[in-house]
């Protein structure tokens, strides 16, 4: 079997056939009802389309924006409970360890 | 055309009237039912109107309406092309005595041969066929347009149009083959 003959055939014949172009009754007035069914977009409504647009991003970034700030309370608040103690051990830690140094500094001292 | 520009929507019922038949040619050859064919031609002509101030003037209106429906046709293949009503192997009487002629030796002369069985054979191949290939088969082969009148209704360049006509002729040759083959197991 000749497939590519086929094909060809087939194409030819289907080429032959005439394009249905019938139209429905009334079809124009059906589009004509659509297209004035479609808003039109003048500038306050694409505006208005626009900040509505903007509202779920300006929420998310909102409780973004809230919860880092809570966080950061909440980690500055437990840094005030703690910071005598540990402030002083620090103080201490620093001061022991800037004291050797100074000291291994004063040894080794160039001048 | 410049009075619909203008702010006239009434006068685009002219437009719509005189172009709606080749409209409805077109449609029909991307789309079975007639519900379909009503909302694509409907679709083209919304879009049109939407975007009838990208009409270059100096070039001719058909050409540029023939452009918006190949792209409505098109995106109405991708977006149904998981619904293939026909299966390939249930062919009708007429159509498998159809393909049993051509395909029997000597019987090249198609003059006896019911057109109607071929092109419902060809009907059934496309449909089997993805969007841009049923496209370029539909645009090139059946309306007999040429490469560079192709490229200018897709937007497609002229080697991507080539490439893809390549393909989709060897994608309906692979699929004549599988309904041949069914039909005589």
């Amino acid at each position: 079997m000749d497939l590519n003959k086929t094909l060809e055939r087939l194409i030819q014949e289907a080429r032959r056939r005439p394009v249905d172009d019938r139209v429905p009754y009334a079809f124009e007035s059906r589009v004509m009802h659509a297209i004035r069914q479609q808003p039109r977009a003048d500038v306050t409504t694409l505006w208005a389309r626009g900040l509505w647009q903007a509202v779920a991003p300006c929420v998310v970034l909102a409780a973004l924006a809230i919860t880092t700030s809570m966080k950061l309370q909440v980690a500055e608040g437990d840094y005030a409970y703690a910071s005598p103690n540990t402030e002083l051990t620090e103080n201490v830690d620093l001061g022991g360890s800037v004291g050797l140094e100074l000291n291994e500094n004063s040894g080794d001292s160039l001048w | 055309m410049l009075a619909v520009l203008g702010g006239d929507v009434a006068r685009f019922e002219e437009i719509v009237l005189r172009y709606q038949p080749r409209m409805f040619a077109m449609a029909r050859r991307y789309a079975r039912r007639e519900d379909e064919v009503q909302d694509i031609v409907q679709e083209i002509f919304i879009k049109s109107f939407q975007r009838l101030n990208t009409w270059r003037q100096d070039a001719p209106f058909e050409h540029w309406l023939m452009r918006i429906g190949v792209r409505v046709c098109y995106d109405f293949l991708r977006g149904h092309q998981r619904n293939k009503e026909s299966v390939l192997s249930d062919l009708t009487e007429d159509e498998s005595r159809w393909l049993e002629r051509a395909e029997a030796p000597g019987g090249g002369d198609s003059d006896g041969i019911d057109g109607d069985a071929a092109k419902s054979i060809v009907g059934r191949l496309l449909e089997q066929m993805s969007p841009s290939n049923r496209l370029i088969i539909n645009l090139l082969e059946i309306e007999d347009k040429s490469v560079k009148e192709v490229a200018a209704l897709t937007g497609w360049s002229v080697p991507l149009v080539k490439v893809r006509a390549f393909r989709a002729r060897a994608e309906m040759k692979k699929l004549l083959q599988k309904l041949s083959l069914d039909k005589f197991l």
